[in-house]
């Protein structure tokens, strides 16, 4: 199960496992967004590459305007998962 | 323990379901765990994205032994790829402009696993992924 959910300051909220066969709902949620964002990994258990891909194209396209998304919560696991994918260097995780 | 699963992205909540009954037996911390189930997902997708026309399911077998942990996924009527040297590896030092999620999934399984072989043979490709256990 994967949700996401808006936060009372207006921060994104992803819960349980961003898996490949979660992408519909977070590629909707990820691709519309027009400002930056803060994005609480603090309920998320799992990420994988399918969830990383969402991730960097949303990073992509608010960076054209000068804007990004900030991580916070990240677990140890997801935390190893972005630093082998070198996206340590690419999203500001708290 | 082992089953064969649908060649679907959507089986995916099927596969992990299964990974799940396997790992509440088996005595392995939650980085092997979290580190198996996404080796898995990778993989899995992999046969999934690439050989799309398969007529058969892919095979999933775990197996814990005192020390390593070892992981087989068969994907039945496939043709040759082996991802541990056919797979481009991503550049993952580029700037964001640059940066393309194609081939992350299976660059992270090579970083995560101890070990990860592949082999061809009468139309089934396996991939066979090993970590120890600490």
């Amino acid at each position: 199960m994967f949700e996401i959910a808006e936060g009372p300051n207006r921060e994104l909220i992803l819960s349980g496992r961003f898996d490949a066969s979660q992408t519909a709902k977070a590629k909707s949620v990820f691709m519309s967004l027009s400002e930056g964002k803060i994005v609480d990994f603090a309920k998320l258990d799992y990420i994988s590459s399918a969830g990383l891909g969402i991730l960097l194209a949303a990073q992509k396209r608010l960076s054209e305007r000068g804007e990004s998304l900030k991580l916070i919560n990240v677990n140890s696991h997801i935390r190893d998962v972005f630093r082998f994918s070198g996206f340590d260097t690419i999203f500001d995780i708290a | 323990m082992s089953a064969t699963f649908g060649r679907d992205i959507l089986a995916l909540p099927e596969v992990f379901e299964f990974m799940g009954r396997f790992f509440a037996t088996a005595a392995v911390d939650a980085q092997l765990r979290f580190a198996a189930e996404l080796s898995v997902e990778e993989v899995f997708t992999n046969f999934v994205k690439y050989n799309a026309g398969g007529r058969d399911g892919i095979g999933i077998c775990l197996r814990l032994d005192r020390d390593k942990l070892s992981i087989s996924l068969s994907d039945y009527d496939a043709p040759r790829f082996d991802i541990t040297s056919d797979a481009q590896e991503p550049d993952i030092d580029l700037p964001l402009a640059q940066r393309t999620p194609g081939g992350l999934g299976l660059h992270l399984v090579k970083k995560m696993m101890d070990r990860v072989d592949y082999r061809h043979e009468n139309g089934v490709g396996t991939v066979q992924l090993s970590k120890a256990v600490s």
